[in-house]
């Protein structure tokens, strides 16, 4: 039984207070204003549902492959039932479109398109059909059909050949071909779309040519029926380019196009072609499904990553600008900064001080001209009621804004520095770190009036010696500087709030412990702390993050992930009970990103970031102010822009080739998952098997970027396991012969799961040629060559081995696609990776590898696109790496390594296995090929004196049981198999070896909803007498089998 | 990723370009035939949906040695493509019967010996409905072969495996006597796809040839007849031995121990159907992957190219992109701008 399944959305459709949505076979319904999940119904096994159609009454027809249901929906104030109406409806042909037909007295029939062209009048009571056939018979990808209250029926098919037939039918004789009315050509590619609209006249197209095209329908008024179709006029009106890729839907709704395309945009029109937005919705998926319900509020999608989406129609456009001037025209805005959503605070080029708000408009505020003409450095406080200045001889001023009389107030002006203030930070509502010439750093604590030394710092030299941001947490202070370094110094023992005179004494001059360059060389941009953990950005497009620990009683960093910002000038974080917003600049617009969201929910084109910008965030609303073409300009976005709650979550973009479940004592579902979109991800699966009638959900818990290439396979090492914590080493290989490697913990606070207790660190990152740059200097080196002969091999599989021996190592055997067997050993203390050998496997791409202990023996299983299961010892490998020199040149084996022995099982590549001993030296292995068939052998294998040998003893395979290559296969102690092809059955058999027999029998199959794929694991199953499986491919579904 | 990084990605692909072929399915066909000796005796060869014509090139390489013109091939694709030795083209549609009476022209009036068809659809990244409109091609293949091929003759078609492919092998076991499936070495471990190779074809008695779809015709099918052993099974052979390349494999561009000198591709991709979006791009100066970056093409048949000019125009507002709006009579239209731009 499918019990969670996320993979291609192909229907979404909103009814009233109700989403639609078909995943798979099934029907799902979720309540629209709160995205609450509330039911779900099977309609279309085993086929996906590719249509949702709302039909008269309480009705929906429901449609996939060639199979249609007519489901009927039940509400009640509380819950939606929907039941199956009869039988699903099956037919010879695959159907591409459905409508019920609209007359009052035919309620029960319904117009089917089919992709051969023809077109069922289709009476679902008493499953009789009219048939009418096209006379042009086509494929068609796509297409619509409507009918009127006369019953006359109009198709709109979009062909292959690029063209678009109009074709209308009425009590038409059945048997007869019927004509064509209208040719629509225009189009270079594929018709994915046909869609007509009645209130604008308009019919919407799209095609593989990567455009929307509408067209005018002109009807004489007096015709009526088909006669109407038959004397239309019908012409292209406009050609819309916008999408990047196919253009897969659009629909017309009121006076807006929205289409959606492979692109994953969602771009909203206007009927004339106006481009109003583009939402990147899907992270990259393509968007095969949408609906715009009649309100015309909102836009509801279906991606290619399983998710659905709520969109609101107008948003992101509903923010209005206005520009503020200035009195004098000869004087420009230099430097802003907000007080509160309706004031602000500017300096001018001639260095006059002005307050603007709504009450009083401009105002100007006294300020020493003397001491500010030239040079300003000017920062809001933490709570904006403070404006600080500093400026070119050392002086700090200091302004306050009076709740009463609305005025900026100077309440403070001391000389706080020999030089020049450089920079300057609030730590917090009375604290502030000035840095001066040659590193000369301070802090400041406002007291009564005056301002105190609380320490001196020196920033460490570089060639632009200044701090970019500063923050205080207990005795810390971390500052982060120009040359993209973070320093961490001691202010104390008990931190800034509690010193109260200069403390220089118990302080530390320099840094005690520094992360150098870490934000590469344009520099850091913020700090913050969120509970235990250090958040900084920068200018290399990066937020990263950093724990906060004890060691010897002195708080430290240390870096946790490293998350890639759709920016390049990543300014602030900012977070709000709900998210974490990351502001910052692409090119030149001003983007605010939605880390819970992980979009971009605001895009501003502010010019970049080379400029003086504010923002607040008030009552949900976001002003953002900023300075170009020397005039003040203010954004407001109304409330609510940011609600993009997902209906459905959303998995991998692409295939998913790797899933490995993460080992908890206590029954937590927590996957890592890899695949063609290069992201590692972490997914915790809630509520697995307590109650089948529940909703199982999943979240994404993190998504880790770093690979550059797609990632193919996973291994996992435990390295703690307990009640409270679970601690793993990931490995991580893919294409461009890349290897990561990640430490993934995460703490139970009385045994739940909590996003915020998982870190996530990368340790290491190997390639094997290193990297990009690397290679270019190399090549540049040997001039007389012009390419690299060697291929860049990609990893197929990887397999992590703690050597017993040595447990600070670890052996990791990788399978190439370069036909070599690779050998590599990584150092848990050191974090270094050293390859130790390369054994050549006859120019075969090895697909799958494994390891296993026999006696005092490692051996390793490789598995190639020969269909040879060879089996090799790596004794000897392990020796040396136990033995390991210290010379570096010595670690790399040079032992001739050879197979001890061979299983032939496969004409041709082997995708899948599953080990399991039987007993002592005796083991079994099943195989699954790309030539159809599954393959169980019983082998024994001996030691004798060092030498090993196998021994075949029983054999048994199947080439029936699965129509297309075997992908995925487990072996469970309980002996039963599981198997799993790109046909998307799940097998399971019973296995029995008595020792003479190896008896094997199905006992169960059932479908997948995941094509593609590519393989498939094992979950908890909570629940003795069950097994939870969970296959993946395009997208991954847990499957129960219950004995 | 320089040129040649897919030289060493795919063996084939790289001696496809160094043997002259036009793509790198022609090793597919060879590597069929060294299994199944389709060319044995065949001296009248028909390649179906041909285009970009590496199978035809390898009908007519094989089906010719020593120069001899023995053998008649002639290749169908609705597309036209560049012309080959020995091999007579028909740009037409499989689905006509015309087609098929212009095929045995040809043959001044006899029955094909081979069929072969490589054709593959767009496909959409949906994979049931891909599987779907592969398995319709593959129909759509053999019902013009029914009006072509000679009895006993041989038919070699590409599929997709999928979920329903024993409803194709029944379809096909109707009209031919041995049908197995095959997978040559060149084509990837990891695709869906793989091949039907459908010897001695002996249709049903009285079997009158027509173009509708065969799998129309019949009775509905039930999903659970398909399933179990009713199901019908085609053995599944492996073509070519190990001494074939991988094409899964990275190998050295030194393979063999051959001098490695880059070879361009022998046939540059035929215009894709986004060509257009592509130039107005170009010439635009526009980049769609920016927010907000738009063009519309106002399709209206009473301005003239000099009104086009002036309505052209590049709007800029500070939180939009440049967008470009274009009035023009047609594509032909505006295809003449661009060369004036040039």
């Amino acid at each position: 039984m499918s019990e969670l399944l996320s993979t291609d959305v192909l229907a979404v459709l909103s009814v009233g207070d109700y989403i639609f949505v078909g995943i798979g076979y099934t029907l799902r319904v979720y309540k629209k204003s709160t995205n609450n999940f509330i039911s779900k119904l099977d309609v279309c096994y085993p086929d996906k549902i590719h249509g949702i159609v709302k039909g008269p009454g309480n009705y929906l027809a429901v449609f996939g492959g060639k199979q249609i249901g007519i489901v009927e929906v039940k509400s009640s104030n509380k819950t939606v039932l929907t039941t199956l109406y009869n039988a699903v409806h099956r037919f010879n042909d695959w159907v591409i479109a459905a409508s019920w037909c609209s007359s009052n007295n035919e309620p029960s029939k319904l117009a089917i398109l089919f992709a051969h062209n023809c077109l069922y009048v289709y009476d679902w009571l008493k499953n009789e059909a009219k048939e009418f056939q096209c006379e042009e018979k086509c494929i068609l990808y796509g297409g619509s059909v409507t009918s009127d209250k006369a019953d006359n029926f109009v198709v709109f098919a979009g062909t292959v050949f690029q063209e678009i037939f109009i074709w209308a039918v009425r009590n038409f004789n059945i048997g007869e071909e019927v004509p064509i009315l209208h040719r629509l050509r225009g189009h270079n590619g594929v018709i994915f779309s046909v869609t007509f609209d009645p209130i604008t006249s308009l019919i919407c197209s799209t095609s593989d040519d990567r455009t929307i095209r509408l067209w005018s329908v002109g009807i004489n008024s007096s015709d009526n029926g088909i006669q109407k179709w038959k004397n239309a006029n019908i012409s292209l009106m406009t050609t819309i380019f916008g999408h990047t890729a196919r253009v897969w839907r659009a629909a017309i709704r009121k006076d807006f196009v929205i289409s959606i395309g492979e692109d994953s945009l969602v771009c909203i029109w206007t009927k004339r072609g106006t481009l109003i937005n583009k939402i990147e919705a899907h992270h990259g998926a393509p968007i095969w499904s949408i609906d715009v319900p009649e309100d015309g509020n909102t836009i509801i999608t279906g991606g290619g990553d399983g998710a659905v989406h709520v969109w609101p129609l107008r948003a992101n456009t509903n923010f209005v600008t206005k520009i503020i001037p200035l009195e004098s025209s000869n004087d420009v805005p230099k430097h802003i900064g907000l007080l509160n959503s309706t004031s602000m605070v500017i300096i001018t080029q001639t260095g006059k001080m002005l307050t603007q708000n709504k009450e009083s408009g401009l105002k100007e505020v006294s300020l020493d001209t003397t001491k500010y003409a030239s040079y300003i450095v000017m920062q809001i406080s933490p709570d904006r009621k403070r404006v600080s200045l500093a400026s070119l001889n050392g002086y700090l001023t200091l302004y306050e804004d009076n709740s009463e009389t609305r005025c900026l107030q100077r309440v403070l002006e001391q000389k706080i520095m020999d030089s020049k203030v450089l920079s300057m930070h609030w730590l917090n509502e009375d604290s502030l770190l000035v840095c001066g010439l040659e590193g000369c750093m301070k802090t400041v604590k406002i007291v009564q009036g005056s301002a105190l030394v609380i320490s001196n710092h020196l920033l460490p030299q570089s060639r632009e010696r200044w701090t970019t941001t500063a923050v205080v947490h207990e005795n810390l202070l971390i500052c982060g500087d120009r040359a993209g370094s973070i320093h961490l110094f001691r202010i104390g023992d008990v931190g800034i709030d509690n010193l109260l005179t200069d403390q220089t004494n118990s302080c530390h001059i320099h840094p005690f412990q520094s992360l150098l360059k870490i934000h590469g060389r344009l520099g850091v941009h913020s700090c913050k702390i969120i509970e235990d953990k250090l958040l900084t950005t920068g200018r290399d497009g990066t937020l990263r993050f950093y724990k906060l620990q004890k060691i010897d009683g002195q708080k430290t960093i240390s870096p946790l992930q490293i998350d890639k910002m759709p920016m390049d000038w990543v300014s602030i974080t900012l977070k709000t009970c709900t998210d974490l917003y990351v502001l910052g600049f692409k090119e030149v617009d001003f983007v605010l990103y939605s880390t819970a969201h992980q979009r971009v929910l605001l895009r501003i084109r502010c010019g970049g970031g080379h400029r003086s910008w504010d923002y607040v965030l008030n009552d949900g609303n976001f002003y953002f102010t900023y300075i170009r073409d020397k005039q003040i300009h203010v954004a407001k976005c109304e409330p609510n822009f940011l609600a993009t709650l997902a209906v459905e979550n959303g998995f991998h973009t692409k295939e998913v080739y790797c899933i490995q479940p993460i080992p908890t004592s206590i029954g937590h579902n927590i996957l890592i998952s890899g695949g063609e979109d290069r992201i590692l991800r972490v997914t915790h699966i809630n509520g697995c098997g307590s109650d089948s009638n529940n909703n199982q959900k999943f979240t994404s818990m993190a998504l880790l970027s770093g690979h550059i290439s797609s990632i193919k396979t996973l291994s996992l090492i435990n390295l703690q396991n307990t009640a409270e914590c679970t601690r793993n080493l990931i490995f991580s290989g893919g294409g461009r012969a890349q290897l990561k490697v990640w430490l993934i913990s995460l703490t139970f606070e009385k045994n739940a799961v909590h996003v915020g207790n998982l870190t996530c660190v990368e340790l290491a990152s190997h390639m094997l040629r290193g990297t990009d740059q690397q290679q270019r200097k190399s090549l540049q080196q040997e001039s007389h060559q012009c390419h690299y002969m060697d291929p860049e091999t990609r990893y197929m599989s990887i397999n992590a081995y703690r050597i017993p021996r040595k447990p600070n190592f670890i052996l990791l055997l990788l399978g190439c696609s370069d036909g070599f067997l690779r050998i590599f050993s990584y150092d848990i203390e050191t974090r270094n990776i050293s390859t130790r050998t390369a054994i050549p496997y006859y120019n075969r791409c090895i697909l799958m590898t494994h390891l296993f202990n026999y006696e005092e023996n490692l051996i390793a299983l490789t598995m190639a696109t020969d269909g040879i299961v060879n089996f090799w010892c790596l004794n000897d490998v392990v020796d040396d790496i136990v033995e390991d020199l210290p010379d570096k040149d010595k670690l790399v084996s040079k032992i001739p390594i050879l197979p001890f022995a061979k299983l032939g099982l496969h004409q041709c590549g082997i995708n899948s296995y599953d080990l399991k001993m039987l007993k002592e030296s005796l083991f079994i292995l099943a195989t699954g090929g790309d030539d159809n068939l599954l393959c169980l052998v019983v082998f024994e294998i001996k030691s004798e004196n060092g030498v090993l040998s196998l021994h075949k003893i029983r054999k048994w395979n199947s080439a029936s049981s699965h129509s297309t290559q075997v992908t995925g296969l487990i072996l469970n102690e309980s002996g039963s198999l599981f198997s799993v092809g790109i046909d998307q059955k799940v097998l399971t058999f019973n296995y029995r070896y008595d020792d003479i027999k190896l008896i094997v029998s199905l006992v169960h199959d059932t479908i997948t909803s995941v094509a593609d794929v590519q393989g498939m694991t094992m979950c908890y199953a909570n629940d003795v007498d069950s097994t939870l499986l969970c296959t993946y491919g395009k997208g991954f579904e847990l499957i129960r089998r219950t004995r | 990723m320089g040129k040649t990084s897919k030289d060493k990605r795919d063996i084939y692909y790289r001696r496809a370009k160094e043997e002259g072929w036009r793509a790198r399915s022609a090793f597919k066909l060879l590597q069929i035939d060294s299994e199944f000796h389709i060319f044995e005796g065949v001296t009248k060869a028909v390649d179906l949906c041909a285009a970009p014509g590496s199978w035809s090139q390898v009908l007519s390489r094989k089906l010719n040695k020593d120069g001899n013109q023995t053998a008649r091939i002639v290749a169908v694709d609705l597309q036209a493509m560049a012309p080959l030795d020995g091999v007579v083209q028909i740009q037409g549609d499989i689905t006509k019967v015309s087609t098929a009476e212009e095929i045995i022209k040809h043959f001044r009036n006899e029955h094909a010996d081979l069929v072969v068809c490589d054709g593959a659809p767009d496909v959409t990244g949906l994979h049931d409905m891909d599987i779907y409109i592969q398995s319709q091609l593959l129909l759509a293949a053999l019902n013009i072969t029914t009006h072509i091929l000679k009895p006993h003759g041989i038919f070699v078609a590409k599929i997709f495996r999928g979920k329903d492919i024993s409803l194709l092998y029944s379809q096909l076991k109707i009209f031919f006597k041995d049908v197995y499936c095959t997978k040559p070495r060149s084509s990837r471990n990891s695709s869906i796809e793989a091949f039907v190779v459908c010897k001695n074809y002996s249709p049903p008695e009285g079997y009158q040839p027509h173009m509708l779809n065969p799998l129309l015709t019949h009775e509905h099918c039930d999903f659970n007849q398909l399933t179990g052993i009713n199901r019908y099974v085609v053995p599944f052979v492996v073509c070519g031995d190990l001494s074939q390349p991988d094409s899964d494999a990275c190998y050295s561009l030194e393979y063999e121990g051959k001098e490695y000198k880059y070879h361009e591709p022998n046939q540059s991709p035929i215009s894709p159907p986004y060509e257009e979006a592509i130039t107005l791009l170009e010439k635009g100066k526009l980049q769609l992957k920016k927010p907000g970056t738009s063009l519309t093409v106002f399709n209206e048949p009473e301005s003239a190219i000099s009104a086009f000019k002036e309505k052209c125009t590049i709007s800029s507002s500070p939180e939009e992109e440049p967008s470009v709006t274009v009035s023009i009579s047609d594509n032909k239209a505006l295809k003449e701008i661009d060369d004036e731009s040039k």
